[in-house]
């Protein structure tokens, strides 16, 4: 009994580490190869902080046996959890300022491999290679939970199953949350979300930290089970086991974790009871053979994320025609006092790069309430200019102004936050979410994207994610594709996912929008609904301003235009008027 | 052995793309032998993803390509590039830190044979003096014009049938413009060469072009000889 017993605790407890690690590489799209090492921290944390003061009658110099602070088992278990929190910011901080991809792996590799150094040399805490022994385990009244003996073996196996379903419940709680909503997004566009006003710092940071909290917590569940344990105990491969078990299980699927943790954990005494000793290097070659097959055969993984979205699907919402949600929408809008001031006023705005002047000057106004297009030949500047506006380039000179107020120079975020949302020419929607969620995310102030109110106000956040659901509905109602509202945006007509991103601009409550060629890329029979769609957006009272290269199509979009050549403004006024300009005309087509 | 209506390359039909960002929708043009073809249109419309499908470094969706008589849909560059087909990119077309001697051997990287590959060499240098001139330095420290100049001489290491430029006026001053047009006009008069340019420099393009097709957000919008496109006062419709 006991030997199952602790097959089950080895299971369990990588299977812990598994589905936390799902959320910051499943969820977030950040893989880690850290995450043995932070077990370690918080093992070797929680061991100090739980081992007796040195006293006299505490003799510290028998071999293997430590001492520490004396502290009661939560509060070590709390603190390593604390810990290891804090040592991934450590190591996540770079990640969030600039490393990225497989960059971050080499990163979180380094963290591993420099881990076990230390952990190997720093005798005072770890016991170096001999490790540390005597760890009191935990006693609830008089029962006591570690793997010294039979029955509290069995007794701990329990406790471990305990322990990890509130993980599973947790994890499965933040990654189905609207804070899980910001990682997915976090993942497949991270430039998404500062575009509508939702810095992706704080989210990042905090799942780093979740992530190694729970590692910490269940590393210092494993010391009080085992009462001794060395360094080797958190080595490079089982970093690499969980991580196995993420990619075989299926990221960004909890339950597909589930499974490959079971898989992989049970293969191990299963191989050493049937093959025996001999099963050792059998072990890394099924291991590694496994998931080559897997990455040919399913790359996705056993339980793929949204293997259960068509279960979801059931509860249908009554459709809303595109008059209707024109009218719920109008209601929401944000309003200004018209005729105040130009929504968006450009002036002498310029940038360089390096030699090259991309905009060299550019004044112009956006009237409130209209479309505007920015037409000019190849180079004009037109996209450089939409990066000044929205705060992705700082400019050498000018100012900008939205509704009068001076926004030169903000960041991306605030400026979005004050009403400036745009969309991009590769769409950059996230094609594996969900349509609703694609739009919903856009939604500002969410409760449910704070741990906080997940956590202490859970009413609350159910009922701000209903509104922000039925937001994000109206939203694509409006566009006519409410109906594919639990569709993956991946399966859908790039005619129908630039709607989508359009869609998500509407839902940020921004009164300016700007459109980055909307109808770029799009079927020639589907370019009239993406135009039908920004002139409905105009009809809401938006502010909509567009780079646009095909002068047919402005012709028939744009109420105004503005004309730029090597980033200066040539002209503004309607588009008839000027492309009757002689100099335009040559401009644009040689002379 | 061309096909029995002369054409030396058909496209027909030819829908292609990126993933599901649809670029071209059924396209159909063709090149005579010996004929200046030019493709017009806005930025985004499709003209290099044009030129791609027919070199073969694009799959199509749907359509086929006829070249010299054969179907290529199913080929690929390294087979049209044998089969006498030249496509000269429109950005940094040429090698910057190799000399220009080395350029234009690696232009004619399939030929076989030393001698014409020197042959060719002096008849480049012949017809772009200033490639003679500095032949042992290196590209990248040519002008625009001049490196222009050289990637147009590495299409002609190959002698091509089919020659494709795309955007040869982008980033070169207009009396270059001008000059380098003049010489692919010559030089297709001389060789019976085909050539076809992608351009959005439409007055350049109509003094050289026999016809002229226009492409505006995917689709063909206008096919016309090179005299009626010189005779258009308005293209913005087009555009």
């Amino acid at each position: 009994m006991a030997y199952y017993g602790q097959i089950a605790i080895n299971i369990l407890i990588l299977l812990s580490l598994s589905v936390s690690l799902n959320l910051l590489l499943g969820y977030a799209g950040r893989v880690s190869m850290a995450q043995s090492i932070l077990f370690g921290v918080g093992a070797f944390t929680a061991a100090r902080l739980v081992l007796p003061k040195l006293t006299d009658t505490y003799n510290a110099n028998v071999s293997g046996v430590g001492y520490g602070m004396g502290w009661p088992w939560w509060a070590a278990l709390l603190g390593a959890i604390v810990v290891t929190f804090i040592a991934a910011l450590v190591i996540s901080l770079p990640a969030v300022r600039q490393v990225k991809g497989e960059y971050l792996i080499l990163l979180t590799l380094a963290f591993q491999l420099g881990g076990q150094q230390v952990m190997t040399v720093w005798e005072a805490v770890t016991g170096g290679p001999f490790g540390v022994a005597g760890i009191p385990a935990i006693k609830i009244g008089s029962m006591s939970f570690s793997t010294v003996k039979a029955d509290s073996t069995v007794r701990f196996a329990i406790l471990m199953l305990i322990v990890t379903v509130i993980v599973i419940a947790v994890c499965w709680g933040i990654g189905e949350s609207p804070f899980g909503r910001l990682l997915k997004t976090l993942r497949e566009q991270e430039s998404v979300l500062p575009s509508v006003g939702k810095s992706p710092i704080r989210p990042e940071l905090l799942t780093f930290g979740i992530t190694a909290g729970i590692a910490g917590g269940i590393g210092a569940l494993f010391a009080f089970s085992q009462g001794a344990m060395t360094p080797v105990n958190f080595g490079l491969d089982l970093s690499i086991l969980i991580v196995s078990v993420v990619v075989l299980g299926g990221v960004g699927n909890i339950f597909g974790t589930i499974v490959g943790a079971i898989i992989l954990g049970g293969l191990d005494p299963i191989l050493s009871n049937t093959v025996g000793a001999d099963a050792i290097p059998w072990r890394a070659v099924i291991y590694g053979g496994a998931l080559v097959v897997m990455m040919m055969v399913r790359p996705q993984g056993l339980i793929p994320e949204g293997a259960f979205r068509r279960f979801k699907k059931g509860k249908s919402t009554e459709e809303m025609t595109p008059a209707e949600a024109m009218e719920s929408l109008s209601r929401v809008s944000a309003t200004h006092e018209v005729g105040s001031a130009p929504a968006l006023e450009v002036y002498g705005l310029k940038k360089s790069f390096g030699g090259l002047v991309a905009v060299g000057g550019a004044s112009f106004t956006i009237a409130e309430g209209k479309i505007t297009a920015l037409i000019g030949p190849n180079g004009a500047g037109k996209t450089t200019i939409f990066n000044m506006i929205t705060g992705t380039f700082k400019p050498d000179e000018g100012t900008v102004k939205l509704f009068g107020e001076d926004i030169t120079g903000l960041s991306v975020v605030d400026i979005a936050n004050k009403g400036i949302a745009r969309s991009f020419q590769d769409v950059r929607i996230c094609e594996q979410m969900t349509v609703l969620d694609n739009v919903a995310v856009a939604v500002p102030k969410q409760a449910g994207e704070g741990l906080t109110n997940l956590i202490f106000r859970p009413l609350k956040t159910r009922k701000v994610e209903r509104a922000t659901r039925e937001r994000a509905l109206e939203c694509l109602a409006l566009f006519g594709i409410s109906d594919k509202a639990n569709d993956l945006v991946g399966e859908l007509s790039y005619g129908d996912q630039k709607l989508v991103a359009i869609a998500r601009l509407l839902a940020t409550d921004a009164d300016v929008l700007l459109l980055d060629e909307p109808t770029s890329g799009v079927d020639p029979a589907n370019v009239e609904g993406v135009m039908q769609g920004v002139r409905r957006l105009r009809d809401l009272g938006r502010t909509v301003c567009l780079v646009e290269h095909s002068v047919h199509f402005v012709q028939q979009l744009a109420d105004r235009a503005v004309f730029l050549d090597q980033g200066i403004v040539l002209a503004e006024g309607t588009v008839d008027e000027l492309i009757n300009q002689q100099e335009l005309a040559d401009l644009y087509f040689g002379s | 052995m061309n096909s029995s209506d002369g054409n030396l390359l058909e496209v027909s039909d030819v829908t292609a793309g990126y993933n599901k960002r649809r670029v071209i929708t059924g396209v159909s043009m063709n090149v005579k032998p010996g004929e200046i073809v030019g493709v017009l249109g806005h930025n985004g419309a499709g003209k290099t993803t044009l030129l791609k499908c027919i070199f073969r470094m694009l799959s199509i969706e749907s359509g086929d390509i006829v070249f010299d008589g054969a179907s290529i849909a199913k080929s690929s560059s390294v087979k049209t590039v044998a089969s006498g087909m030249s496509f000269t990119p429109s950005e940094r077309p040429i090698f910057r830190d190799l000399t220009v001697e080395q350029n234009l051997e690696l232009g004619a990287h399939s030929v076989r044979d030393r001698q014409a590959i020197k042959d060719r060499m002096g008849e480049v240098m012949e017809l772009f003096p200033i490639l003679g001139e500095r032949r042992t330095q290196l590209a990248g420290r040519f002008s625009g014009g001049q490196q222009r100049q050289l990637s147009v001489g590495m299409a002609l290491m190959v002698q091509p049938k089919l020659m494709m430029l795309d955007e040869p006026s982008l980033g070169i001053s207009p009396t270059v413009v001008t000059k380098t047009f003049a010489t692919i006009r010559e030089l297709a008069a001389e060789k019976g060469m085909s050539v076809l340019i992608v351009e959005q420099n439409v007055k350049a393009m109509t003094t050289i072009a026999d016809r002229v097709y226009v492409l505006r957000h995917g689709e063909m919008v206008l096919e016309e000889s090179g005299d009626a496109a010189r005779e258009r006062s308005e293209w913005w419709h087009l555009f």
